[in-house]
């Protein structure tokens, strides 16, 4: 098991480096520099070369990833070229809203869908299933861009409950309102993994339910509910883990649907604001962040797995 | 005299008993800019915060766009016009406690007009060039000498590169926490979300400004901003409101849409260096086959002006030659039959739009479909982030047609550059514009601009598609917004709340 663990821990390092040379390298091939967008339209060709000195853009690219991964190794993401400030303090800011944003709407999701998918797979084919499955499409085919703003309409407007639209000025320093500012991203976010999910719970207990063995322990006569809560939902959760799992890694970036209409500085909006302003050092940054989440993830869903499921073994 | 001036003092104190001071307004802005100081760092978002809110020059342009005494409290212009003496205002002081004086006009400008820009950190030290030297008289007297006569020195006090901080403030503070000597200080930037600024108490102008506190936060989606205006988190949409939402707005007592004039042309620009729009006859039939009446009606909601050259109406010198060239399909088609095009034969093209411009957008897609209803024209649209669109199309002009909104004012200028995006060489304009900044009078001047703007339009140089409406809202408790804005920032210090 340690062996095992040390092992894809250096695979882990290395999927991280290969991941930011491919960025890097991406970054380089599309059009546009960070001086250009950072001056707009109206800058001479003296401005910008100025201003590509003091960013240290005026060398070569090699020059300035081993730069840059210089820093990391020594535990320092750098300097953002965009806001001229720390890149970690800059990403711990932003996981400070993500991660709480994505912690809570997975468990709002696993707490709406596990209930109801299972509810839906032991009444297969009843007006109950039909419904949870409409309910979980159209969950899913409406865009969370359109849910998010009908929930400001129906939720602050006309309920008039009071929730701020967008994330307080002046941040955590208002913890109340900063903490209120994330019920209806979280709410929309949460909802739209639910309707995922459920179909997925669905299905994964509507096939456990068919198994053979499933049936050998009826036939002993256990009662049905020990049937489904003791031997069908440890294997039904299997694939439902792993895809929270997946879930929770795209939703750090996922976000920045909800994060543009509540006004939420996350790692989502961080990251567009990265791309587009061609900071280089800060989207490495942050998809070093996100990759290390996948990884980390993955390690932790792969040791779920031998704890729900003793066939698994890791020599 | 003396009644009237009674008079006008009574009403005055009347209209001054209305107002209400303190409170907090929070108005969006569409980008977060990268710094705040407009001298090293360009951007229009930049200006419409700190603009005479935080920093002030010499000259300021108010929301008429006319120039007027700022941190000059007057000025007097030598015969020759090579000479320009400013009377400062006494008793000024920065946000930071330090006196202001002539010493800190005279660094600003020798470090404005440093062609290195390296070491002065300046942009465009282009504008400055007609300096010759300027020099303190006295801590309250500023003399600048030309080298010419500039009809547009005064226009580029007034611009966002000429804001005055204390002359030994290191840039870098500068970028990120700007010291200026406005009505407000800025109080602090909260990265992704809004800019704080907070009640100057020492301001030199006594009673303004009204308001403790004014946030701008940055929120780029316009359903967004709508959405967050109506629930009351935001109040002021200060430009670049959706036609659509602003006839919503308009219909809601709780609400007042503000539609003015503004500097903003959007500009449907040839690439004038290459075939086919090298041809002056293909841009003219173009221009024809545009109609503007519709653009402003279908895309806009009538909400803009028709324009015909590279001016908005509310700026001086400015000639309206928004019929000339006027909607003619049919002598569209025959011009481009002259050029070798038909129905059988069209003309292909690329129409590149940057996606981050909401107005702009949509004008461009209507125009490349009535371009594409003519018969002889076959245009395909192409979408690109803003970067690549600065890369592809302003940096290396490699394009055939594009659209974008150019909302500095004062600038027709820019088709004197034939190094500019529309690679638009023409001897004659550039003689012109000479010949309008040279002038010895004022009325000189504008004959020669207004010569300039006509040439433009005969040169079908572009497609001044309209000038863009100054469209916002604001919810009813706020008091004196202005309906239309020609200056570069959104000045706030003679807004209260009730």
């Amino acid at each position: 098991m340690f062996a095992y663990t040390v092992r894809r821990l250096g695979f882990s390092l290395l999927t991280l480096w290969l991941a930011t040379l491919l960025v890097f390298g991406a970054l380089l091939l599309i059009p546009g520099n960070p001086a250009q967008a950072i001056l707009g339209i109206d800058a001479t060709p003296a401005d910008l070369e100025a201003l590509e000195a003091r960013l240290g853009l005026d060398k070569p690219p090699i020059e300035r990833y081993f730069a840059w991964l210089g820093g990391v190794l020594q535990g320092d993401l750098g300097q953002s070229i965009r806001y001229e400030t720390s890149i970690t303090g800059l990403i711990q800011d932003r996981l400070s809203l993500t991660l709480p944003i994505v912690v809570a709407s997975l468990l709002l999701a696993t707490l709406i869908s596990v209930p109801l998918g299972i509810l839906a797979a032991r009444r297969a084919g009843s007006w109950v299933d039909l419904g949870v499955s409409v309910g979980a499409l159209v969950g899913i085919v409406l865009p969370s861009f359109w849910v998010g703003l009908m929930f400001i309409y129906i939720f602050i407007v006309w309920l008039k409950l009071p929730l701020p639209t967008n994330f307080p000025i002046g941040g955590w320093e208002n913890p109340s309102q900063a903490l209120a500012s994330l019920v209806l991203p979280v709410l929309t976010v949460g909802l739209a993994s639910a309707s995922l999910l459920v179909r997925l719970v669905r299905g994964s207990v509507l096939e456990v339910l068919n198994q053979d063995y499933v049936r050998t322990a009826r036939a002993k006569g256990l009662a049905e509910r020990v049937v489904v809560y003791k031997h069908a939902l440890r294997n039904a959760a299997l694939p439902v883990v792993t895809v929270l799992g997946l879930e929770f890694a795209q939703l750090l970036i996922a976000t920045v649907v909800v994060e543009t209409v509540f006004g939420i500085p996350g790692l989502g909006s961080l990251s567009l604001l990265a791309i587009s302003a061609r900071d280089y050092p800060l989207v490495q940054g942050v998809v070093l962040t996100v990759a290390a989440f996948i990884v980390a993830l993955n390690l932790i869903v792969d040791l779920l797995y031998a704890a729900l499921d003793p066939r698994v073994s890791y020599t | 005299m003396k009644r009237v001036a009674l008079i006008a003092l009574a009403a005055f104190a009347g209209f001054a008993l209305a107002q209400t001071r303190g409170g907090a307004i929070t108005v969006a802005i569409q980008t977060e800019p990268a710094a705040w100081d407009p001298t090293q760092v360009a951007g229009a978002d930049i200006s419409r915060v700190v603009y005479d809110n935080v920093l002030q020059g010499l000259v300021k342009r108010n929301v008429r766009g006319e120039i007027v005494p700022s941190l000059a409290e007057r000025w007097t212009v030598s015969g020759s016009s090579l000479t320009y003496t400013f009377v400062l205002r006494r008793g000024v002081k920065f946000h930071d406690g330090t006196d202001f004086n002539a010493e800190d006009v005279v660094a600003k400008f020798n470090r404005a007009r440093n062609p290195d820009t390296r070491a002065s950190g300046h942009l465009r030290p282009d504008l400055y060039r007609d300096i010759a030297s300027v020099t303190a008289r006295d801590a309250n007297t500023v003399v600048f000498s030309l080298r010419q006569p500039n009809q547009d020195f005064l226009f580029t006090l007034s611009r966002p590169e000429s804001l005055i901080g204390p002359s030994g403030r290191p840039l870098p503070e500068q970028r990120v926490s700007p010291v200026g000597t406005g009505p407000f200080r800025f109080a602090g930037w909260d990265r992704g979300v809004a800019v704080r600024l907070e009640r100057n108490p020492s301001y030199y102008v006594s009673g303004f400004p009204y308001l403790d506190r004014v946030n701008f936060r940055f929120l780029g989606d316009g359903d967004a901003q709508l959405a967050s205006l109506r629930a009351g988190d935001l109040d002021v949409i200060a430009y670049s409101l959706l036609p659509e939402n602003a006839v919503v707005l308009g219909r809601d007592n709780n609400f007042r849409v503000f539609s003015g004039s503004g500097t903003a042309e959007a500009v449907a620009g040839f690439n004038n260096s290459r075939a086919p729009f090298n041809n002056q006859k293909v841009r003219q039939a173009l221009t024809l086959a545009t109609n503007k009446d519709e653009l402003i009606q279908g895309a806009m909601l009538g909400y803009g002006t028709k324009i015909g050259s590279m001016r908005s109406p509310g700026e001086a010198c400015y000639v309206d030659l928004s019929n000339f060239n006027a909607y003619n399909p049919d002598q569209a088609r025959a011009l481009l039959a002259e050029a070798g095009f038909t129905n059988q034969n069209p003309l292909r093209f690329t129409f590149t739009v940057a996606a981050e411009f909401p107005y702009e957008r949509r004008i461009g897609e209507a125009l490349v479909a009535q371009f594409n209803k003519l018969g002889p024209l076959q245009v395909t649209i192409q979408v690109v982030d803003f970067n690549t669109w600065i890369q592809r199309v302003f940096t290396a002009a490699d394009y055939a047609m594009t659209i974008i909104g150019h909302v500095e004012a004062n600038d027709t200028s820019n088709y004197n550059n034939p190094n500019y995006y529309w690679r638009y060489n023409s001897p004659r304009f550039q003689q012109l514009y000479t010949a309008y900044l040279r002038a010895p009078t004022a009325q000189r001047a504008c004959d020669n601009l207004g010569a300039a703007q006509r040439l433009l339009a005969e040169d079908a140089a572009g497609i001044w598609t309209m000038s863009l409406p100054a469209l916002g809202a604001y919810r009813a408790r706020v008091q004196n917004w202005p309906n239309s804005n020609l200056s570069p920032g959104i000045a706030v210090s003679e807004i209260w709340v009730r």
